[in-house]
């Protein structure tokens, strides 16, 4: 018989890492479907219609939901055009460095508390990091080269233009979506994503309480950075085509939709964790938890059905605003982005700072 | 051990891809290759245990600075052809140049003698409360006289980029 290799703690961890980061892919991979789906089957009921209900197995139907399944299909098997005026290198190289980032961006996210395999300790996300609110911000910031290259190489008037407003938009927000962070680290005194999420041990001490303003000014740079509906001026049918993607066809443009949504996905995780205590579930504690069902990898699994469960709603929420909300102009989007989202952010931290010296 | 070779891979990806910033022709290819050296100069600090300033690297300088940088080549979409007849100066000055430079540091690294052993780097936790307590209390005023210049170099660049203001005709 063979001698099973005795594994050692780095050995461990670097196996549970490939794990995580192969599920999280997949799973990751299959949002983008669902969303579609939702986002034409939603709007569909709000107003009135049926939306796309046809595909599917003979006569069961699904709901329609196969219908993405076809889409995704047709668009993996299209031909592919490319501009010839495009910088062919970037035009093929964009989409891949829009996804990056996004993909990064989960793998640091907390999805709940760890899990034992064996006696090893494993923690439940991809990588864990003690800078992991920096180092999703330094993330976020990368991510605007994909819009921006992608709208430079296709070397069209749509396509710059749509770009050169994604990029300038995301800059102006990336601010703001900083600014409303540093009061949630002031309070709890972290930077690790795992360690915000302790700190809000019972309801009361949700980020959404004890930091408000900073929900809203998050909430709102959430939409703008991941260039939705009230703030996808980037895409405007109207003027712009497309945008930044007029030229793009075929797997190249599901790429950018899988950044988009993927994009959306991180975000919504991320403001379940800072402001709704993460994999927490209200009212029961951790402990309780592991005790009532005997074991802490099924308490873990609880944890991340919540988690995804919070997430799902502010998915639900993008959805909402885009077919509530009409698209602003972009002098007005400038506006608030810099002189009341700013400022606020700004007197935000000061307000919190010296609450929070006071009670010391 | 393995850190060692991590090291090396590293600082092979920079020194290429710095090299590609000043040798390219094409604007937009020269800024991403800074994206990349920028990158991994950030991925040698984590190996040297500073987290705190890797994560900042890569969010002022790639996620900010050569951000503006591209902005502005696409805004004046700058062609291969200007920038080629921007770069004025030959290859073999510049390569020169750089040899000098190599020089003057394999000088100066060689009359220093053997370097003192490394201190380790603070658990990976303690690292952004090194830096904050560094910055807020031995080095309080460097830290605020710096913010001080940085202000000021806000406002003159907001003064400069302002339209000149002509006085009206009513006064």
């Amino acid at each position: 018989m063979m001698q099973l290799p005795v594994l050692d703690e780095t050995a461990v961890q670097i196996i549970a890492t490939i794990v995580k980061f192969l599920v999280v892919l997949v799973g990751v991979l299959h949002i983008p479907p669902v969303m579609i789906w939702v986002e034409r089957r939603v709007p569909a009921l709000m107003q009135r219609r049926r939306g796309p209900n046809r595909v599917g197995f003979f006569k069961w139907r699904l709901w329609g939901l196969l219908q993405t399944l076809a889409d995704a299909v047709k668009l993996i098997f299209k031909e592919e055009s490319v501009p010839g005026s495009a910088y062919k290198g970037f035009f093929h190289l964009a989409p891949l460095i829009g996804l990056l980032p996004t993909l990064l961006f989960v793998s640091a996210i907390p999805f709940g508390p760890a899990i034992e395999i064996g006696g090893w300790k494993i923690p439940l996300s991809v990588i864990e990091l003690d800078i992991g609110l920096l180092f999703i911000l330094a993330v976020t910031g990368v991510g605007v080269y994909g819009v921006t290259l992608a709208g430079w190489a296709s070397n069209g008037k749509f396509s710059l233009l749509g770009s050169l407003r994604a990029s300038a938009q995301m800059i102006s927000y990336e601010i703001p979506l900083g600014l409303s962070l540093i009061p949630l680290v002031l309070i709890y005194g972290s930077l690790n994503l795992q360690q915000l999420i302790l700190a809000q041990s019972s309801v009361w001490k949700w980020g959404i309480f004890l930091s408000p303003i900073s929900f809203l000014i998050f909430l709102i740079c959430m939409f703008a950075e991941t260039n939705r509906a009230p703030f996808d001026l980037s895409e405007g049918e109207s003027e712009l085509v497309a945008g930044f993607h007029t030229e793009y066809g075929s797997a190249k443009f599901a790429l950018f939709f899988l950044g988009e949504y993927v994009a959306m996905f991180a975000l919504s995780c991320l403001c379940s964790v800072l402001f709704f205590g993460g994999w927490q579930i209200p009212f029961v504690a951790h402990e309780q938890l592991v005790s009532l069902t005997g074991s802490v990898n099924i308490a873990a699994l609880c944890g991340v059905m919540a988690l995804l469960l919070k997430a799902a709603f502010f998915m639900w929420l993008y959805v909402w605003v885009r077919w509530t909300l009409p698209r602003f102009r972009y002098d007005q989007l400038m506006k608030i982005g810099w002189k009341f989202l700013l400022p606020l952010g700004l007197a935000n931290v000061c307000v919190t700072a010296l609450v929070l010296a006071a009670l010391a | 051990m393995v850190e060692v070779w991590f090291f090396y891979f590293f600082a092979a990806i920079a020194v290429v891809a710095s090299l590609g910033v000043i040798l390219l022709r094409n604007p937009v290819a020269a800024a991403m290759l800074l994206v990349v050296t920028l990158c991994a100069l950030a991925a040698e600090y984590v190996l040297l245990g500073a987290e705190f300033s890797a994560a900042i690297q890569v969010l002022v300088y790639a996620g900010a600075i050569v951000i503006l940088f591209t902005f502005v080549i696409m805004m004046l979409n700058l062609g291969q052809e200007e920038v080629g007849q921007l770069a004025g100066f030959s290859k073999w000055a510049l390569l020169l140049f750089m040899l000098g430079g190599a020089g003057v540091i394999l000088i100066q690294r060689l009359s220093m003698g053997a370097l003192p052993p490394g201190v380790p780097g603070g658990a990976a936790s303690d690292n952004t409360y090194e830096v904050g307590m560094a910055l807020f209390t031995k080095y309080l005023w460097p830290f605020e006289l710096a913010s001080l210049l940085i202000l000021l170099a806000l406002i003159a660049s907001v003064v400069i980029a302002r339209k000149p203001t002509f006085p009206s005709r009513d006064a």
